[in-house]
């Protein structure tokens, strides 16, 4: 009976710190992978700064640059502050394109982790145009991302 | 319907309750009820978008002597940014509070109190197209003053200093906000006499 009480213990002990041990993951730091939009495909670098809480969602400031087959020599780059949402789940953000912030080439990105170390999702143009990509994003896609 | 128009049926439906109970003397005090509505500016907790936004309450309680009195509270208060188009942070808090009012009676037509509330608070909150709301514990400190109008007016001005807050997602977030609105006493005062 004592050999028995033991085990239930330990195998609850076993089930509570499976519960807890989930590491809560911090998207800060720069992640590579590529986007693709119909046929045409680039490469994509995300650097995520500026961590801060907001209620159980996860703010950050972010950073793009793109390459794409259409501007072999140059890139594109998109920003935007405190417009990275995280939720251990999901990764929204948003970043505009081009000099005039906010008003013509904003896209929001939409991703989910997969494992930790990777986000896969989809974007799409949310303003009217993007005058300053150069690189064939173009208005819709998907993406992918590596740490 | 807009904003405006829903303000003035709200504040024409208050007025025509009041009419009737015009013959009677201001003020407010034990075994009286009162109602009313008010608008307050809110700036929401820093660690919460740290922005002023408006919050609306309505209120209805009893005086249990001339210098307490029980109220009930709803209250809700919504704040947003964009800081680009598709990236909206919004915060809304959404109160249901019971308030122990301590009333005094400087002059016939001034009440000013403090009071203390404690209810359930339901914080939700929105960022980028995420997501998420927590309910838990409500409460309030306030203190502030009625002002009926003239000297035989059920209706008074009432201002109010307050600071709701709420506990959501494992912290206590505080919102100081000052607020005035229209109150009406639910009781008839008749004269003592010369």
């Amino acid at each position: 009976m004592k050999i028995l009480t033991r085990i239930l213990v330990v195998a609850l002990l076993a089930a509570c710190w499976a519960c807890t041990g989930n590491p809560e993951i911090d998207l800060q730091g720069t992640w590579h992978g590529q986007w693709t939009a119909g046929g045409i495909a680039g490469s994509l670098q995300v650097t995520f700064a500026g961590k801060r809480a907001f209620g159980d969602l996860t703010l950050y400031d972010v950073t793009l640059v793109l390459t794409g087959p259409s501007c072999p020599g140059g890139q594109d780059r998109g920003t935007g502050d405190r417009t990275v949402a995280f939720n251990q789940d999901d990764v929204h953000f948003a970043i505009s394109i081009g000099a005039a912030a906010g008003s013509e080439g904003v896209f929001l990105f939409d991703g989910a982790m997969n494992g930790g170390r990777e986000i896969d999702g989809s974007y799409r143009l949310t303003s009217d145009s993007c005058p300053a990509c150069t690189c064939g994003l173009g208005t819709s896609g998907t993406w992918t991302v590596l740490r | 319907m807009t904003g405006r128009p829903v303000r003035s049926i709200v504040i024409a439906g208050i007025l025509l309750i009041v009419a009737p109970l015009a013959p009677a003397r201001a003020g407010i005090r034990g075994r009286d009820g009162e109602v009313g509505i008010d608008y307050a500016r809110q700036r929401f907790d820093p660690e919460l978008l740290g922005e002023t936004g408006g919050r609306w309450s309505l209120r209805g309680g009893q005086h249990v002597t001339g210098l307490l009195q029980w109220e009930g509270q709803i209250t809700r208060g919504r704040v947003e940014t964009t800081p680009l188009p598709g990236a909206e942070r919004s915060v809304t808090l959404s109160l249901a509070l019971v308030n122990l009012v301590v009333n005094f009676h400087p002059r016939e037509n001034v009440v000013p109190y403090v009071l203390l509330g404690v209810g359930i608070a339901k914080t939700r909150i929105e960022a980028v197209g995420l997501s998420s709301s927590d309910t838990e514990t409500g409460y309030q400190i306030g203190g502030g003053s009625r002002f009926f109008f003239g000297k035989e007016s059920a209706v008074a001005l009432r201002v109010e200093l307050s600071i709701p807050g709420g506990d959501a997602f494992e912290h206590s977030y505080f919102h100081p906000s000052l607020g005035a609105g229209l109150t009406l006493r639910i009781g008839h005062h008749h004269h003592l006499g010369p």
